[in-house]
């Protein structure tokens, strides 16, 4: 009896005990710490588009566009790391974070959060504008790395898989563009606003966009060239016609240099980084200089003490509020030109292939070249406005021209880019970096340099 | 804290390359936000841990030997750390998870003797012996979780499956036996190592692979290259106590295994301003006259190839694969093991009648102590115990440019009253 009388009084403290527990057992999940007052979980279009633009500019405009010039043959890279990728060292560290921007912060979440955002609103400008800006993240990707987790992204299936580099392509030239330029077809006026100031290469111009569209359409057929041939070539002549015709039309990285977390990419790592890493490559600049080109003298100065080197990039390219050129109205008419000439519109292409020389200051060439030639003269040009982006790359591994001569004896040129670390540890589906491939899908090693007959390619 | 939600991000510095060029998602005066690299959790639990601990004490002839045991069993569960994800799944880098579960069992033992316990002569010896072996279990799915924030890409700290926290992950040189298979070239041609390793001969497991032109060739296979973690500490200690004023005491410091990341060779190699780059002026060889501590046994088709010639060679390979910016983080790994003569010191105690009598104390000991008198060690930097980061630190076995512990003399005079 003694017993269970003590058993009745302990009753109600073996009630409170319990729910003590019972309130333990959410308290890292429960009330006040899903809510902080300090960070926001939601943010008007106009915020997520400028965090997605600041991305882009940084994917177009930072590492990968120095690496693959190092690769391409426009840069050398003489110290540190740099040192290192210019011997043609790759690995999944080479990449620097640039795999993961594609999807996090600024990347894919981001444009998915403003596409559902835009549709919610009935913002159908903002919409189409997102969609372009997925098509130049994602494309500029499938170039670096070819197969990319793209149809499973954001699903949050565990270790989503990866689709062909020629798929993602597809998907980009054959879908997404084709309904951003629909979108961007849209009168603006009503919820229909789109970016607006926001947008700091365009204003938020739909017309400016819907050109930008078919550019970048134009660049991805480009790079199906050597895969799929002719039918991709006239599919890029097709949109290169309706792309951007004029530096006015530039899609570019406004910095106001104001601060460093607004300079130029180029400025903060050539003059306040890396002093000395990233100098011309000087084959460029004899290339440069043989042919009078007036395009030496804007990207480059024969001043050592910009650089270390003899050449060093242009005082006016290395200032911190430089407008840095991405996807510019000369490589449209560049492409149009090679486009034309791969499918047999020779008079299309010279006219072309002239005008964009007359935009750059260079005399013309009249409209007497003709077969290879034309297609070198072309993609020779087309190098040279190809300068700091990723596309004199593409264009290598496409065409072979110029005939690069690799850095070290018995390796060849670099075609594509490792995934980062941190993806392939947390994705089963990314292979291992001994197991990737060393070419991506769109692009098999050529056995000619483009443009200059038989002439074996050295670098692939 | 709030690891388990998921908000938005300023973005400061948000963009750009491990070089320090970044942009703010915030440009030109148009504000931004976005979506946060580190998400949340909401399923998160809290740690435990659990631990068995044994202990005895034993003391032997009229207290003239003691001898401690400890042996300990701690094995934590779900420990809470940011992991990194898969931002092709999540739209993130890093997520508080629920993503550990390690163990860590050893032994610790203690032996003192006093042989003489006379009134003017006290002379005693003590040993002390631990060990730790530390093991992951488990990593939430993930093989390793690397602790990206701390020490150096290319040798980093992690814990990985398998092996106690804090294992060292990084590239080595392509070696045979391995298995290995991988496009040496960029001529899209896989190749087959071990394969090439037999051109001139057979080779011993782990050999250095050695291309035509004598060089290694990286091998991009991410593995772990070291473990910092000694597989035992001792220390032994002594002191003699004659007529109960004059003292000498010795302490000597044990650690068997743990290797070092020689970060500041790789940095002063890639300089020329390290003694082994002395070595231009030679002629050098893999397996013969470079790096044979390292590397041992080489073979391949550059097995009796001399890789260095001039100065130029030299300088383009510590600048290159050969330095501080080279891939292969391996060629710096060291054994870290060492005897260190930690302290001797000698103390006297005077007690005469004069010293009260002109300094009014009644006794006045004067010390003198020596501290990291001399290390033996087969290291090659400063000191195999030096880590960037300090002990709080997870990634142990790091040496870029840390100072070495300070070599030390010490006068001391204790007056008492």
């Amino acid at each position: 009896m003694l017993h269970v009388t003590k058993l009745r009084r302990l009753a109600p403290l073996a009630v409170l005990a319990l729910l003590g527990m019972a309130a333990c057992k959410d308290f890292l999940t429960a009330g006040e710490t899903q809510v902080d007052p300090n960070r926001p979980t939601q943010a008007a279009n106009r915020l997520i588009f400028t965090g997605i633009q600041s991305n882009i500019w940084s994917q177009l405009g930072s590492d990968p566009v120095r690496v693959s010039g190092i690769w391409a043959g426009q840069f050398n890279g003489t110290q540190g790391q740099y040192f290192t990728v210019n011997n043609y060292g790759v690995s999944e560290q080479t990449t620097n974070g640039f795999h993961a921007s594609l999807y996090a912060g600024g990347g894919l979440v981001d444009i998915r959060k403003l596409q559902a955002a835009s549709i919610a609103q009935t913002d159908t400008l903002m919409l189409g504008v997102a969609q372009v800006q997925e098509a130049i993240l994602i494309g500029t990707g499938a170039d670096m790395f070819g197969d990319l987790v793209y149809s499973h992204a954001l699903t949050g299936e565990a270790n989503p898989a990866l689709d062909k580099q020629m798929d993602v392509y597809d998907a980009l030239t054959e879908t997404l563009l084709v309904q951003a330029l629909a979108n961007l077809s849209v009168t603006r006026g009503g919820t229909n606003i789109g970016p607006g100031a926001a947008d700091l290469a365009y204003g938020g111009d739909p017309a400016a966009w819907r050109r930008l569209a078919h550019t970048v359409r134009a660049r991805i057929y480009m790079h199906e060239g050597e895969v799929r041939g002719a039918s991709a070539y006239a599919k890029a002549l097709a949109e290169a016609r309706l792309g951007l015709t004029s530096n006015a039309q530039d899609f570019v990285a406004v910095y106001s240099g104001a601060s460093l977390s607004e300079a130029n990419f180029f400025f903060q790592f050539d003059q306040v980084q890396r002093f000395g890493y990233l100098v011309p490559n000087l084959s460029f600049v004899d290339t440069l200089q043989t042919r009078n080109d007036p395009r030496l003298d804007d990207y480059f100065v024969e001043d050592a003490s910009f650089c270390g080197a003899e050449f060093c990039f242009s005082e006016a390219r290395d200032a911190p509020d430089f407008t840095q050129p991405l996807i510019t109205s000369n490589q449209n008419l560049l492409v149009w030109a090679e486009a034309a000439y791969r499918t047999g519109n020779i008079l299309e292409a010279q006219t072309q292939y002239n005008a964009e020389r007359a935009m750059s200051g260079v005399p013309a060439n009249g409209l007497t070249l003709v077969g290879d030639p034309l297609l070198a003269a072309i993609l020779g040009e087309k190098y040279i406005v190809n300068f700091q982006t990723i596309e004199a790359w593409n264009d290598y591994k496409r065409t072979c021209y110029p005939n690069v001569t690799p850095n070290v004896a018995g390796v060849k040129i670099p075609a594509r880019f490792l995934y980062d670390t941190g993806e392939r540890q947390t994705n089963t589906s990314i292979p291992p970096a001994q197991d990737q491939p060393t070419r991506n899908q769109n692009d098999p090693p050529n056995t000619v340099s483009d443009g200059q007959g038989t002439l074996a390619c050295i670098g692939q | 804290m709030y690891s388990s939600i998921t908000a938005l991000s300023t973005g400061i510095n948000a963009f750009g390359s491990g070089f320090g060029d970044f942009i703010n998602a915030t440009q030109n005066g148009q504000s931004a936000l976005i979506t946060s690299f580190l998400i949340g959790n909401n399923a998160l639990r809290p740690e435990r841990s659990r631990e068995n601990e044994y202990g005895a004490d034993f003391g032997f002839f009229d207290q003239k030997a003691d001898l401690g045991l400890t042996w300990y069993n701690k094995r934590s569960t779900d420990v809470i750390i940011a992991v990194p994800v898969s931002a092709a799944q999540t739209g993130a880098t890093q997520q508080f998870a629920n993503a550990a579960s390690l163990s860590n069992k050893g032994v610790e033992v203690s032996l003192n003797v006093r042989p003489i316990t006379s009134r003017n002569v006290a002379w005693e010896v003590g040993a002390t012996y631990g060990r730790n072996k530390g093991l992951v279990n488990s990593l939430a799915g993930a093989q390793f979780i690397p602790y990206n924030t701390e020490g150096f890409l290319g040798a980093i700290g992690s814990s990985t499956i398998g092996f106690a926290p804090g294992v060292l992950r990084g590239l080595d040189f392509a070696r045979c036996g391995r298995g290995l298979q991988f496009d040496i070239n960029n001529d899209n041609v896989v190749d087959d190592i071990d394969a090439l390793c037999l051109d001139g001969g057979p080779f011993k497991n782990g050999a250095l692979y050695l291309g035509a032109d004598g060089l290694p060739v990286v091998d991009p296979t991410d593995r772990v290259i070291a473990d910092p973690n000694p597989h035992y500490t001792m220390g032994f200690n002594t002191s003699v106590k004659l007529m109960n004023k004059l003292t000498l005491s010795g302490l000597v410091d044990v650690r068997k295994g743990g290797q070092v990341w020689d970060g500041t060779r790789s940095a002063l190699l890639n300089f020329g301003t390290h003694a082994e780059t002395l070595i231009r002026d030679q002629q050098g060889q893999f397996g013969k006259n470079f790096l044979t501590d390292i590397y041992p046994d080489v073979a391949g088709p550059g097995r009796n190839v001399v890789a260095f010639t001039t100065p130029n060679d030299w300088a383009g390979w510590f600048q290159g694969e050969g330095g501080s910016f080279g891939q292969s983080s391996a060629q710096f790994i060291e054994d870290g093991s060492f005897v260190k003569l930690r302290e001797i010191s000698i103390s006297y105690t005077l007690d005469q009648p004069a010293i009260q009598r002109l300094l009014g104390f009644s006794t006045v000991d004067v010390r003198i102590a020596g501290r990291n008198l001399h290390t033996w060690t087969k290291y090659r930097g400063l000191d195999p115990e030096a880590n960037l980061g300090g002990a709080e630190f997870l990634t142990q076995g790091i040496d870029f440019f840390n100072n070495p512990q300070t070599r030390s003399v010490v006068l001391s005079l204790n007056f008492n009253r």
